[in-house]
């Protein structure tokens, strides 16, 4: 029996092509995508108790006035605290990490450890990790667990404001200004995991949605807990 | 008769006031005898202590508009990049400056050593151009470990209008020298010594 040539005969070659179709899209399965496409499926919610616990130190909130003798309006520390505190659990645990407040922790060694470092908020928040800072997270990863800490740090500059003077031309801009910087740091390998920091030249109120979608910005590059551990 | 023995009477009043003893008041307080006591300051390398986005600036020149402004406050200054045994310079270790810390800042052979801190300048075009700048600065005495001396300047330079927007190459360094020039004026000027 003489075997079909199939170049001759269209119906075989758009058999074939649909049976090919049909083999490719059955070998297009996710297990054969790279990783970056994989990723587009939700991760799986780790359990409550694997999430790596991160310890909220109590934001540093500063102001410099640059004039001296100059009015000031001052700034709201405990409404900066308490909102920077309730930014920080919300994007935490959207990233599956479990936020913890340094009070609720029993140790005294922990949470003497936690008054060394509160000094330190300024210099940890950029990334700075001096001698006295090792000294205090080499104790903290004596203690039993994994946690990390969470450092936060916003200097408000209170400075001239902008002026004009008709009668020479000369002009000035405002010199006030806003930096926030916070950064996640493990304390086992005394390493920051993630950092991250607005400027901004101007002095917010913690009441104005700018500054809390500053906030909310900050967060957009957090690490998310599976890929810390 | 009586015009002119009130008139003569008015002159000796006047000059009685402008005399020493009438000035004694208005005389300029003495220098603090800590900064009397001052035969040498160390400047040492400027550092950056800003925020955010960084415009270039030599930090170099700041050091050089430091060093002038001392030496016109008859100060005999020399500069040095030896920052001691303290490591890395960070601003909080000027805020908060331990003595040990300061016994280790700068030149074993030096006594008076002055940090100049940058913490802000900028340039910005408007209609026209403007210029800020903020710098800090610390004296400290080696011997006892001590802050003599510290303080914040601020400088602002602008111009409005067109020849303002063509000026604005020039505001940044403007602005840096009003704010060297406006932190040492805390720093009193001492007595010429002569020669």
């Amino acid at each position: 029996m003489p075997v079909p040539d199939l170049q001759f005969r269209p119906w075989a070659r758009s058999h074939i092509a649909r049976r090919l179709a049909v083999a490719a899209l059955a070998c297009l399965s996710p297990s054969l995508f790279p990783s970056s496409l994989a990723a587009q499926e939700p991760a799986a919610t780790p359990p409550q108790g694997l999430r790596p616990r991160v310890i909220l130190l109590a934001p540093q909130v500063s102001l410099d006035v640059l004039q001296p003798n100059s009015k000031t309006q001052g700034i709201d520390n405990a409404a900066f605290e308490q909102l920077l505190t309730e930014t920080a659990r919300t994007h935490l645990q959207a990233q599956n990490f479990t936020p913890v407040d340094p009070a609720s922790l029993q140790s005294p060694i922990v949470a003497d450890s936690l008054s060394q470092l509160e000094p330190l908020r300024s210099r940890l928040a950029r990334g700075l990790v001096n001698d006295d800072a090792r000294t205090a997270f080499a104790r903290l990863a004596a203690q039993p667990g994994d946690d990390l800490i969470l450092v936060q740090f916003v200097h408000f500059k209170e400075g001239p404001g902008g002026s004009w003077d008709p009668n020479t031309g000369a002009i000035t801009s405002q010199m006030s200004s806003t930096l926030i910087q916070i950064a996640l740091i493990s304390p086992r390998s005394a390493a920051v995991l993630w950092k991250s920091e607005e400027f901004e030249r101007k002095v917010y109120r913690a009441n104005d949605a700018k500054f809390v979608r500053m906030l909310d910005q900050l967060y957009a590059t957090l690490v998310g807990a599976g890929e810390i551990r | 008769m009586i015009k002119a023995v009130s008139r003569i009477s008015l002159c000796l009043v006047i000059l009685l006031a402008l005399s020493p003893s009438g000035l004694a008041k208005h005389a300029k307080q003495p220098p603090d005898p800590r900064f009397l006591a001052i035969d040498q300051i160390v400047v040492l390398p400027p550092l950056d202590v800003r925020s955010g986005k960084k415009d270039n600036v030599n930090l170099e020149s700041l050091r050089k508009s430091a060093v002038g402004q001392l030496k016109a406050r008859n100060y005999v200054v020399r500069t040095s990049d030896d920052t001691g045994n303290v490591g890395e310079i960070a601003e909080e270790d000027l805020k908060d400056a331990k003595p040990d810390w300061i016994r280790k800042l700068g030149p074993s052979d030096s006594r008076w050593v002055m940090v100049i801190g940058l913490g802000e300048a900028h340039a910005q075009m408007t209609f026209g151009s403007t210029g800020n700048a903020e710098v800090i600065g610390y004296l400290f005495d080696r011997q006892s470990g001590t802050v003599l001396w510290n303080g914040t300047g601020v400088g602002q330079a602008g111009q409005g209008g067109l020849a303002g927007m063509a000026m604005k190459g020039m505001m940044k360094g403007m602005a840096l020298d009003s704010a060297v020039a406006n932190l040492l004026t805390g720093i009193p000027k001492l007595p010429k010594k002569s020669r």
